[in-house]
């Protein structure tokens, strides 16, 4: 994805209930647990985390398109609401690709690195506290 | 072979199934349920000959040396092996009073018995109920997805025992079965005989199994340094309808695991591009300066274990939760940093320290710096 194309936003979610479904990386579990760092942009991501929109698709059907589609890695799908995202100075925004319309973005850019990490340890909290809502096989 | 020998035919040919025969062979572990199969002809034949000759009341001298059967063949086609009997029929017919074979009798009846039970029938009525606690032996040593066919002579396929119907079996006169396990978990307590000590499982469920004087040892050292030390068992356990598992009866394998060395093993085999094309290998020098680190960490009275994540910067992050407390230490080798970060997930408290891999009481402030979260949770 390009620069521009990652930085061209959609609407606001303003649903705080829907979810946002996260892949988690294996290499970010050990003994089960899920780090903060899968709730962190990486400088790659450019301060735009990367999910799916509850309303749009399934966590099962996010998770097929990220391990068979894009031909990633991904341990699981955990979530976060946009509420939670709210709650934590982020903003959740639709940004629908051609092979993904469901994809959509949390806006971490106007934190700081310090800022960017508390909140990542914030949501991976809540996400924990939730579980995994899909791995494969369940 | 001369002429007066003969080949015996065959008593039952068993045709094990499963990942562990596909070599053709059988493991030993596998052996003792055969001969628990022969002990259940022996008992099924006596019930049989009596019966058979309703004014005896023991079964003739001699009874149960009449049935030796062997392992004379394996044969391909998974792991079939041949059973034989040592003393021919003819020969065994001579017994005083024994006339009819019965010890085929009680093989073909064990193989009504295991085709009923995988058919979802009943078992026979002439099939004796005390003698269906024998399927919590015969069959015990296979995992959940092997099985055993029992073939008899002349035939080309016989009914196959595996997991469910021999739990089926046992469960018709008993209240729990037997069944091979693996668990690991951290090791807690000794009891007070010392004949036994417990696991607690990562769910946080306690199981007892049993301690012998070879272990007690490294179970002792496992439940002082459980911090970091985990332990592996492998053996028998006993299970209730429901398959929860009771306790461990038998343990065939115990070995105790460092979790701190087994996940910086993990971490160092990570190869570059570890992250879907990015994040950077974690060199065989920082895994070592991680280890020195942690090392004296845990040794210096920190606990639990955290957990241990590569970054995407080729460097190591460990995390802990200590609710509502979720604290983050990050090795960034680049700088020879160490950044502790914690935060309170319920409040916006936050806390932060960055020290330097030479900071001569570095040890000593991560310490005082974890412990001050810990004072709010016991950590995970």
């Amino acid at each position: 994805m390009t620069t521009e194309c990652r930085h061209r936003l959609g609407p606001l979610l303003s649903d705080p209930r829907e979810l946002l479904w996260r892949q988690v990386h294996p290499g970010f579990i050990h003994d089960g647990r899920v780090s903060s760092q899968a709730f962190t942009p990486t400088p790659k991501d450019e301060g735009l985390l990367s999910v799916a929109r509850e309303s749009l698709t399934t966590a099962k059907d996010a998770f097929r398109h990220h391990v068979e589609t894009l031909g990633f890695a991904s341990a699981g799908v955990m979530a976060v609401s946009v509420g939670e995202c709210l709650d934590a100075s982020l903003n959740s925004y639709d940004q629908p690709l051609p092979h993904n319309p469901a994809h959509a973005i949390v806006d971490f850019r106007a934190l700081s690195d310090k800022q960017t990490g508390k909140t990542g340890r914030k949501l991976a909290a809540l996400a924990r506290s939730r579980g995994f809502v899909y791995q494969q096989g369940s | 072979m001369t002429g007066s020998e003969r080949a015996a035919p065959a008593f039952l040919t068993p045709v094990f199934r499963g990942q562990r025969f596909e070599g053709h062979g059988i493991p030993l572990d596998v052996l003792p349920d055969l001969r628990v199969y022969r002990d259940l002809v022996l008992e099924l034949a006596k019930v049989l000959f009596l019966k058979n000759n309703p004014t005896r009341r023991r079964v003739p001298k001699g009874f149960g040396d009449s049935l030796r059967l062997v392992l004379t063949e394996l044969r391909e086609g998974s792991a079939v092996a041949v059973l034989t009997r040592d003393v021919a029929p003819p020969e065994q017919a001579l017994l005083p009073n024994v006339s009819k074979d019965v010890f085929a009798d009680a093989r073909d009846l064990i193989n009504e018995c295991v085709r009923a039970a995988a058919e979802g029938r009943s078992v026979p009525d002439s099939f004796p109920r005390e003698l269906l606690g024998a399927f919590d032996g015969f069959g015990r040593h296979l995992k959940n997805d092997e099985s055993v066919e029992l073939r008899p002579p002349g035939e080309d396929c016989g009914p196959c025992l595996g997991f469910k119907e021999r739990k089926q079996l046992v469960l018709l006169t008993r209240t729990d079965y037997r069944a091979e396990v693996e668990l690991v978990g951290r090791a807690v307590a000794i009891g007070t005989d010392k004949s036994d000590f417990r696991i607690e499982l990562d769910s946080g469920r306690v199981v007892t199994c049993p301690l012998d004087a070879r272990s007690e040892r490294e179970i002792t050292a496992a439940i002082q340094d459980r911090t970091r030390l985990r332990v592996r068992v492998e053996g028998t356990g006993r299970f209730d309808r429901a398959d929860t598992l009771g306790r461990v009866e038998q343990i065939d394998e115990l070995e105790t695991i460092d979790t701190l060395e087994e996940r910086l093993r993990e971490l160092s085999a990570l190869p570059d591009g570890w992250l879907d094309g990015g994040g950077t290998r974690i060199s065989p020098q920082n895994v070592e300066k991680a280890r020195e680190i942690l090392d004296q960490l845990l040794g210096g009275g920190v606990n639990p274990m955290p957990h241990l994540y590569p970054r995407p910067d080729g460097g190591i992050q460990a995390e802990w939760s200590f609710p509502p407390w979720e604290v983050t230490l990050a090795l960034d080798f680049a700088v020879q940093k160490v950044v502790l970060e914690a935060s309170d997930v319920s409040s916006d408290e936050e806390h932060e320290e960055e020290l330097l891999f030479q900071d001569q009481a570095l040890i000593e402030k991560l310490r005082s710096f974890l412990m001050s979260c810990r004072s709010d949770g016991q950590g995970s």
